[in-house]
């Protein structure tokens, strides 16, 4: 499922395949750090840039989103990430130990765990218990075929054991792919021979031995013409030139087609770094495209990566912090309009990675519910202003949270399920909050709250294998549909929620006799019929202006396609309510019980046609959630039936 | 009279029928979508949407058509006999209008809307759109063609005659999804003459494949030449890189199934294609097709350029970017062509029914107010 890491369709040859295979082989090559016990400090190295999945974002993004993806988790360290990023790209060895794979299957854990204890190796079954690229490494090697068989295997046919094993192979390889990507750099596990004149014997790098490479192979030739294969007969020079050519070759041949760790921005390309293309260390060393300046950028990488193999933590920070000055002062040289905001956008992901603004947001309303609950209660009247102050103080990080997913996108933050989660617990929120202000009635901070919290809480399904900031397809790439339809049909989404959830209040104060609670109750219900007729409104338009997008760009208004047919589901359902009412066949409950059911719809319209997986929107497809929503389906229709019963008992 | 049809008016123009109408429209919608997963959108579209009646579990509901019709007729009722013309009234009126227009643009849409698409290599023009979802067998010889049939009218033991050729046609296979094999000393009787793919392939039905598009229909022809007692047999299927060709009484003719192409108006020269991608990544960001677009009726030629979400229109047709295709001489684009009489409705729909929902909006809070 996971989109950020692309190499499966070239996995499918065997021959990638054994590339890999062979990566820890490769791995090993590069020595292994001597001090990694020290603290570092990556404030300037996680803003670092690098272009990933179509889009320059800091290394700490890039870190977090492997390291979720790795783990299937989303409430991840952004520390543990880096530090984890940190010592993969500099001390690969060392790192190839770092246990940081999660597997939730259990057959396929149990399978990995009994590979292991074959070989002798660890036997840990605990439940939460991470594997390491060593760990794997053991693993796959015995299982070459099953790989190469499910690569080429049609997907309808793949069982969940399949899916769960190519989807770890799919890190495994990434993970590979990561160690390597600055092993051109990293000093080798060799010695060269005494007689050959390197500069800096005591840490020779592929890009060191790269000038004399010629004279050595000549010599290593002249050494096997000599003496054959029979390396009992080399001298100690002899065979530590053999190594040095060996790891050499090993290494170049493994890592010249290594694109994954774009960090270099095309200095000769005349545009925005947003925009141009970026080259890994290896593709700039290959294709040989190198500008002057990305000598000076990597000989900056390349005392980081000294830095952190030698645990200087004082010269790490000044390397890291020269790399990004250095970066930012080129940028500054651009000749093209707004081509500067580079540093805006690696300052602004930075911040909502640290913020995390969606997970304060969700603190608050938690808080801003309680307190609402509490307020009801007499002797806690006084929390009323806490849960006010905490439903103020959750919209505004939630506002401030998809500002600036708009600032980095330049979209409206719309565009993918999590961000329309977000969006739509943002409209539900506020509009409660406007009730709130309006008739001064805690229920309202209740409704907003509950809304808005359950909605996030949902998004994080989304975030735990993907990047939640993505470029779109070519179709959707248009920032006034985006404004337009989307914007508006996610408004009626909002709408459609709180009414939902005010029309579960409306029951539960049918549950009471008193007198004021019944007043309370009739007013709600003209809430409750008005946010209808609005979210009917808001819907149909949303859904008309969908139909004229698909005009101007399928040239056709309807095509019933799946998504298109969940909108007209929301409009039709609300339409059937309001002329049920407006016929008065309904009666107040019927209606309430009906608007009630209407988060049901809202979540098949939204969720549910995902689940098809057919039609244009192909954007929004997911998988797994299908268990998560027919529960949530069965247990509304449980609790409003509940309620229905109850309150028609009590009146 | 006259008082019976308003009383028929009066009926239809309830809020009752609506409300009793959409759930079977709210069902139809369902079971449509989700069938999509198993038969695809055209078949489900077609089974569903644009039908009069479908059986569900053996059991015969209205179709879109029907259920359309019916939503249609009753808010012109509702509109004719029921309306209060007042303003307070008048953002209702002007929603219900709105939804009449979009249902009458809608079903003109559905009766008249064709739609194919163009392929054109780089360098190259076009004016035959070939049809997304209809097939048909093409008889020819060297000068003209001879015969067009529809693969839909087509069935095992069909029989073609025509006094252009001197033979008689019978269909022994036909599939709209063929299964291609390898052919063995028994897969046809000895009694024929087998030449083209029959020579060395068979063709069998095989299910549907979700998309229409992927299927590959193909047909199995025996030939009764009428001058001789000589007996003929070819398969072929769409796709094959050339016609299938036979000489009988001297001549040739040749056989071919291909999708059903149509004129249009004017042609499409493609002068070049662009994909744009995101840096660093092979998903496309933008494609666009630079074209020129000649029309000898009106004698004009001019540039214009399709990309995502820019579609050209231009005598009724819309051509948008669809896809595109790296072909051996290079790139090449394929547009889709739409031809929608209907397509100002909805825009016009759309308008009034904004205005009247905003206006009844308005008006309603007004009222609250004062109340």
């Amino acid at each position: 499922m996971c989109k950020f890491f692309q190499i499966s369709e070239i996995a499918k040859s065997t021959r990638l395949f054994v590339f890999f295979i062979t990566a820890f082989m490769v791995i090993s090559i590069p020595s292994i750090a001597q001090a990694q016990d020290k603290t570092f400090h990556f404030q300037d190295f996680e803003r670092l840039p690098i272009l990933h999945e179509g889009r320059v974002k800091p290394l700490q993004s890039f870190a977090a989103l492997h390291y979720r993806w790795y783990q299937g988790e989303s409430g991840i360290s952004h520390d543990d990430a880096i530090n984890w990023l940190a010592q993969t790209i500099f001390d690969p060895q060392g790192a190839s130990h770092y246990p940081v794979f999660l597997v939730r299957s259990k057959e396929l854990k149990n399978s990995i765990i009994s590979e292991l204890s074959d070989k002798g190796d660890d036997v840990d079954t605990e439940p939460k218990r991470l594997f390491s690229v060593s760990d794997l490494m053991v693993y796959f090697s015995t299982k070459q075929k099953a790989i190469e068989k499910l690569m080429t295997q049609d997907e309808a046919s793949k069982g969940a054991f399949d899916h769960a094993l190519e989807e770890l192979y799919k890190k495994y390889i990434s993970a590979a792919a990561l160690m390597q990507s600055m092993s051109l750099y990293l000093p080798l596990d060799v010695e060269p021979p005494s007689d050959v004149d390197l500069s800096d014997k005591s840490a020779l790098s592929l890009v060191d031995i790269h000038p004399h490479y010629s004279r050595l192979k000549a010599a290593l030739n002249q050494v096997v013409k000599k003496k054959k294969s029979d390396i009992e007969r080399y001298t100690e020079d002899e065979q530590k030139l053999t190594h040095l050519m060996f790891a050499y070759d090993q290494l170049y041949s493994r890592g010249q087609g290594n694109d994954y760790f774009k960090i270099l921005p095309d200095f000769w390309g005349n545009g925005s770094y947003l925009t141009l293309n970026w080259l890994s260390p290896w593709q700039q060393f290959i294709s040989s495209k190198g500008h002057p300046d990305h000598k000076l950028y990597l000989s900056l990488w390349r005392d980081m990566a000294t830095a952190y193999r030698s645990g200087d933590v004082d010269v790490f920070k000044s390397a890291s912090q020269k790399a990004y000055t250095f970066l930012m002062e080129r940028e500054k040289d651009i000749p093209v309009l707004n081509a500067q905001k580079l540093d805006l956008k690696l300052s602004v992901e930075v911040l909502y990675n640290v913020l995390r603004p969606t997970n304060v947001a969700m603190i608050f309303y938690l808080i801003a519910l309680t307190g609402a609950l509490l307020a009801g209660i007499s002797r806690f009247g006084w929390m009323g202003y806490v849960s006010t102050g905490a439903m103020g103080v959750a919209i505004s990080f939630q506002a401030l949270a998809l500002t600036l997913r708009g600032i980095l996108l330049e979209r409206p933050p719309v565009t993918t399920l999590y961000e329309s989660l977000l969006f739509v617990s943002l409209v539900t929120a506020l509009l409660a909050f406007a009730f709130f202000v309006k008739s001064r009635s805690q229920q309202h901070i209740i409704y907003g709250a509950l809304g808005a919290f359950g909605l996030i809480f949902t998004s994080t399904v989304f975030l735990a294998d993907q990047d939640s900031l993505q470029m779109l397809v070519a179709v959707l790439n248009t920032n006034f549909w985006l404004a337009t339809h989307v914007l508006i049909i996610t408004l009626g989404y909002g709408l459609c929620v709180l009414a939902s959830l005010m029309a579960h209040g409306w029951f539960i104060y049918g549950l009471s006799s008193k007198q004021e609670i019944k007043e309370k109750r009739e007013k709600l219900f003209k809430q409750i019929y008005f946010l209808s007729v609005i979210a009917l409104l808001v819907t149909t338009i949303g859904t008309v202006l969908g139909g004229i997008w698909a005009d101007q760009s399928w040239g056709r208004f309807w095509g019933w396609d799946p998504k298109e047919n969940g909108a007209l589901l929301i409009v039709l359902w609300l339409a059937w309510v309001i002329h049920g009412r407006v016929s008065s066949i309904f009666s107040k409950a019927g209606a309430m019980f009906w608007i009630g059911y209407l988060n049901v719809i809202v979540a098949l319209a939204w969720f549910g046609v995902n689940l098809l997986g057919v039609g244009l929107h192909s954007y929004g497809f997911i998988s797994g959630i299908a268990l998560g929503l027919f529960g949530f389906i069965f247990c509304e229709t449980v609790l409003l039936l509940g309620l229905y019963y109850m309150s028609k008992k009590n009146n | 009279m006259q008082k019976k049809i308003n009383s028929v008016g009066k009926k239809l123009a309830s809020p009752k029928v609506i409300f009793w109408l959409l759930p079977f429209l709210i069902g139809l919608l369902v079971i449509g979508t989700v069938a999509q997963k198993y038969v695809g959108l055209y078949q489900a579209t077609n089974e569903y949407f644009s039908s009069l009646y479908f059986t569900f579990y053996g059991v015969p509901l209205p179709g879109g058509y029907t259920l359309i019709s019916i939503l249609t007729v009753s808010i012109a009722a509702k509109l004719i006999f029921k309306s209060q013309w007042s303003w307070k009234k008048s953002g209702i009126i002007l929603t219900h209008l709105g939804v009449l227009i979009l249902m009458i643009g809608g079903l003109l849409t559905a009766f008249t809307q064709s739609e194919g698409f163009l392929f054109i290599p780089e360098g190259q023009s076009n004016n035959k759109v070939s049809d997304y979802h209809k097939r048909v067998l093409v008889i020819a010889d060297k000068k003209s063609i001879l015969a067009e049939l529809a693969f839909t009218d087509l069935r095992i033991g069909h029989s073609i005659e025509r006094d252009i050729f001197p033979f008689k046609i019978v269909v022994s296979g036909i599939c709209e999804n063929c299964e291609i094999s390898k052919t063995t000393d028994d897969t046809y009787s000895d009694e024929f003459d087998l030449f083209g793919p029959a020579q060395f392939m068979s063709l069998s039905p095989k299910p549907l494949h979700k998309e229409n598009e992927r299927n590959i229909a193909g047909i199995t022809l025996d030939i009764y030449d009428n001058g001789s007692a000589d007996k003929y047999k070819t398969a072929m299927f769409e796709g094959f890189p050339k016609p299938v060709s036979l000489e009988v009484g001297g001549a040739e003719y040749f056989f071919a199934v291909i999708r059903e192409k149509r004129d249009i108006p004017f042609s499409v020269r493609l002068v070049d294609f662009e994909k744009e991608t995101y840096p660093g990544t092979t998903k496309a960001s933008e494609y666009r097709s630079h074209i020129v677009i000649k029309d000898d009726e009106k004698e004009v030629e001019w540039p214009a350029t399709i990309s995502m979400n820019e579609p050209l229109r231009y005598r009724g047709y819309t051509l948008y970017q669809s896809s595109f295709d790296q072909t051996d001489q290079g790139e090449a684009t394929v547009l889709s062509v739409v031809k929608n009489e209907g397509w100002l409705f909805s825009y016009f729909a759309t308008f009034i029914f904004i205005i009247g929902l905003v206006l009844h909006l308005i008006i309603e809070f007004k009222t609250r107010k004062l109340s």
